[in-house]
């Protein structure tokens, strides 16, 4: 991917964060049909390499990220990604139907806490909300 | 006092003789009065004997002596006697008168020759011899005569012979004519002036009676015997006045006889009598005075006679020149007498020797009473005190041994009443220590509420509680001695049970050991700790139960140490536990609940995933018209759904009440793979590496829901701990008849000090509201319930392995 094409981009991009391919395959059907640009990390690990690496930690505009993953999983990885990011927005799309686990993560800056198995609009409307959302800076 | 005590104490004694006096042969007494006895009257008796016979001896030598004295006495008087009037006629035949008439007649007759001589002669002795008497000389000789003296009494003839032997003169008519035939006259005419003729004693028969003559020599001027003259005697009015008049006792008299054994003169015998022993005579007619021990006497006896004797020794001489018998003297007594006082010494001794026998024994009889009281009272106080009956203090006050005997006896009865009376005390002491320690033992026995029994080393109840024998309905007295087995039909098949039980534990016991106490081996059964770790599941025996009347009983089955060689016992204790089962099933209910929101969660994960294909799938399908692109997500939505079938068929089952459900064969390998996909979901890190190493196995018998529930702890409790991420390694493998599977994670692994612990329900190391501390615990109680084994093993930092037998159906 030349640097062009990372940079051109209609409405910039989306990191799926999931460790089941056809999760993530049904995730960028519905996102690529609502023209967002998306790029995949199979786990944690995957995604924080990927978001140390080029620009995408300027170009992505939204990560959906799963909870239970291999080597790092969703917390570990939210928890560095609101350390080193804090204003990339996150939305998790878990299995776990666990309330606690959701009030904890919405705690650490999580945007929204979406149950599997998500409806096409549901996922749309919640993506287009997070980013048409003024960003949030960490000034300090 | 004394006097009763003895006779209570003989009383006492002679009902328990036989008894009591065992042992005693001789009695003590009569020994001693033998010994007494013995010792007494045997010297007493042997010197008896001897002075009896010194005695005889020595009376028979004093009577010897006195008779011999007697005999030499007398001869000596006769001596005298027989001198005296040898003497007289000696004086008379010198009378002038006589010696001249016998003068006168020899000149006459000396004168005439011999022819002459021979008429005259013839002529003479047919005359008158008349005349002679009354010549001159011949009543000289009548004058001689008229002193009234023994001699003159005993006299028969006295009268005067010449030098031709005619008589001449005489005192009366006895003498003959004519004696120069005669001894007496041939031996004295010419026997010279000193001659005596003193001639035998002889018979006459004129006179009937024995005489004796003795004849003197007439000597003229010149001493020439010109004459003789003529006595003669009755000899035993001679002698008797001199021999008769001795006589001692009743019978001891003095006696003569001459050589050849005729009675001279003898108070009893008649004179001529000769004595027909010649061996007596022989004896009695030594030359020297002396007395001799004969048997016979002479005088009819035949017995031991002591006979003194003398001869006459001035006599002999004259008798000896008479060519006559020689006189003895002879004392003598009659046996019978002479012994009565030996007789009469003998019986005395003898007396005496039995006087003093009997009061030896008498007397003795009396010392060894006197002796042996105290010793018999002794040994009836030892005895006592043996048999350990009360002995009052022995009263002995004899002065010597046996009272220092009687006080040490009396020390020691004491010593030992005090020692008993202590030793009571503390057997009274220890037998109620005892009898409360039974007591004590009995009433904990009979309050445990679990129901306990003894069998005795044939497996036969020996000792039941109250509390088996409500649970066996039957009482004590009824059970005692039987077996299991007889307990009854409607239950025989539960205790068949515990039966084979029982004989399985009987054979595994230790067998018996030796132990060392002191230096005394003994022999015993090694008691098993019942708190110790078992290395056999059976021995865990307290984890099984049977059912019975609806309830349910755990048993357990222990091994009871008794010191003794009366072989090994078996208890056997049975405690209902249906409340404790009923509320180990709630809490193990609860504990799978608990972890069902855990799990709840990791499920929903599970389907969600699928379910976010199947409905992203579906979605895409409704808006896409490439028939290509539909027929692949409609295949992935379907291949989806299959993958949430199968994942709910796992998860089927696993609340579910698992009291309920039947044993069947179960296929491990099948149940720890569920258990897996179950534990797998409960981490939100999806990072764990399952190496399944699964082998070929023979099933199980058990309830599958429980054994998968075994695996989904274990398993749960490693994903947990390694937090989801690492390896789990899983095999299985047959072993001997048995199944066994090994789970091994890579996790912190389970510190040293919580190791003996983690069966323990509710020890959880989670925080709180995330274990219930129950779930390693229902894994073992559930191991066990399935006749199977656990071991764990851990290192710090390298992971803990969990490893399970289980019986396999044979």
């Amino acid at each position: 991917m030349s640097i062009i094409d990372n940079a051109s981009g209609t409405k910039g991009k989306i990191l799926i964060i999931d460790d089941e391919a056809e999760v993530r395959e049904v995730l960028r059907l519905h996102l690529e049909s609502a023209k967002y640009n998306v790029i995949e990390a199979a786990d944690g690990e995957e995604g924080v390499t990927m978001m140390k690496s080029g620009s995408n930690l300027l170009q992505v505009g939204l990560i959906l990220c799963d909870i239970r993953m291999p080597k790092v999983n969703g917390i570990e990885a939210i928890d560095y990604l609101k350390k080193e990011a804090p204003s990339i927005p996150i939305i998790v799309v878990t299995g776990y139907p666990d309330s606690d686990l959701a009030v904890s993560l919405m705690k650490k800056g999580v945007k929204d806490y979406l149950v599997k198995p998500v409806e096409k609009t549901t996922l749309l409307s919640k993506v287009a909300e997070v980013l048409a959302a003024p960003q949030e800076f960490n000034y300090v | 006092m004394d006097t009763h005590n003895g006779n209570s104490a003989s009383e006492v004694g002679s009902s328990g003789e036989t008894e009591t006096r065992k042992g005693i042969r001789t009695g003590l007494k009569n020994k001693l009065i033998w010994t007494m006895l013995g010792v007494g009257a045997l010297p007493l008796m042997l010197a008896m004997i001897l002075s009896y016979l010194q005695g005889t001896k020595s009376l028979q030598g004093v009577i010897g002596a006195s008779f011999k004295a007697l005999a030499y006495e007398t001869s000596t008087k006769i001596d005298l006697l027989i001198e005296g009037e040898i003497s007289r006629n000696i004086r008379h035949a010198a009378h002038p008168s006589i010696r001249s008439a016998i003068a006168g007649f020899n000149q006459t007759l000396l004168a005439l020759d011999p022819v002459a001589l021979q008429k005259y002669f013839e002529a003479e002795s047919a005359g008158s011899s008349r005349s002679i008497l009354e010549t001159e000389a011949s009543r000289v000789l009548k004058n001689f005569q008229k002193r009234k003296i023994l001699s003159v009494l005993a006299t028969q003839a006295l009268y005067v012979t010449d030098a031709f032997g005619v008589l001449r003169a005489s005192i009366n008519d006895f003498p003959g004519f004519r004696h120069n035939e005669k001894p007496d006259w041939s031996k004295t005419i010419a026997g010279g002036k000193e001659f005596v003729y003193i001639g035998p004693v002889t018979f006459n028969e004129k006179t009937e009676s024995f005489l004796m003559t003795f004849a003197f020599p007439i000597l003229d001027e010149n001493e020439k015997t010109i004459g003789v003259l003529h006595h003669v005697f009755d000899t035993k009015e001679f002698f008797s006045g001199a021999i008769e008049p001795i006589t001692f006792g009743e019978t001891g008299h003095v006696m003569m006889i001459d050589s050849r054994g005729m009675v001279i003169d003898c108070p009893i015998l008649p004179t001529g009598f000769l004595l027909p022993d010649p061996v007596l005579v022989r004896s009695v007619t030594g030359k020297n005075p002396d007395w001799v021990k004969t048997m016979g006497d002479g005088h009819g006896g035949e017995d031991l006679s002591i006979i003194g004797f003398s001869p006459l020794e001035q006599t002999r001489e004259w008798i000896t020149r008479s060519e006559s018998k020689n006189w003895y003297t002879f004392a003598w007594q009659a046996s019978d007498e002479l012994f009565a006082p030996m007789h009469q010494l003998f019986q005395w001794i003898s007396m005496a020797g039995v006087v003093s026998i009997l009061l030896i024994g008498g007397m003795g009889s009396l010392a060894a009473k006197k002796i042996v009281e105290p010793i018999r009272r002794l040994q009836k106080a030892a005895e006592r005190i043996g048999k350990g009956e009360k002995v009052e203090t022995l009263e002995i006050k004899t002065g010597d041994e046996l009272e220092a005997l009687a006080n040490e006896v009396n020390l020691m009865n004491d010593l030992l009443q005090k020692s008993f009376s202590g030793l009571e005390n503390q057997v009274r002491a220890k037998t109620e220590e005892v009898l409360y320690l039974k007591e004590y033992t009995d009433s904990i026995l009979r309050s445990v509420p679990d129901a306990v029994v003894i069998f005795d080393p044939n497996l036969k109840i020996e000792y039941m509680n109250g509390a088996f024998e409500t649970v066996a309905q039957q009482t004590a007295d009824q059970l005692q001695g039987h077996s299991l087995m007889d307990l009854g039909a409607e239950s025989a098949l539960t205790w068949k049970v515990v039966q084979d039980e029982l004989l399985n534990f009987y054979s595994e016991v230790v067998p018996v050991t030796s132990r060392k106490l002191g230096n005394q081996t003994i022999q015993c059964y090694t008691a098993q700790d019942p708190l110790a770790p078992k290395d056999s599941p059976s021995l865990q025996s307290m984890k099984q139960t049977v059912k019975l009347d609806g309830k349910v009983f755990a048993f357990q089955i222990f091994d009871i140490v008794i010191h003794d060689d009366s072989g090994k016992r078996l208890g056997l204790l049975l405690r209902d536990v249906t409340e404790d089962v009923e509320l180990h099933n709630q809490l193990a209910m609860a504990e799978k609940l608990s972890g069902l929101g855990t799990l709840a969660a990791g499920i929903a994960h599970e389907l969600n995933n699928p379910l976010v294909s199947i409905m992203g799938f579906a979605e895409a399908i409704i808006g896409e018209e490439d028939s290509e692109k539909i027929q692949k997500y409609a295949s992935k939505v379907f291949d989806r759904s299959k993958h949430m079938s199968s994942i709910i068929l796992n998860m089927s089952g696993y609340a579910r009440s698992s009291g309920l459900a039947e044993e069947k064969e179960v296929d491990l390998n099948e149940r720890i793979d569920a258990a897996i996909d179950i534990a797998i979901l409960t981490s939100y890190n999806n990072d764990i590496k399952v190496d399944r190493n699964f082998s070929e196995l023979s099933p199980i018998k058990a309830k599958p829901e429980e054994i998968q529930q075994i695996f989904i702890n274990l398993l749960t409790n490693a994903v947990q701990a390694m937090e989801g991420k690492g390896r789990l390694s899983i095999s299985t493998e047959g072993q001997n008849g048995n199944v066994l599977a090994t789970i091994s994670d890579t996790g912190p692994g389970i510190p040293q000090e919580y190791l003996s612990k983690i069966y323990d329900p509710f020890f959880t190391t989670k925080e709180q509201g995330k274990g219930t501390g129950l779930g390693l615990n229902i894994v073992h109680q559930l191991v066990l319930k399935h006749g199977g084994k656990i071991d764990v093993s851990s290192q710090k930092g390298k992971g803990t392995t969990f490893s399970l037998t289980f019986p396999a159906i044979s």
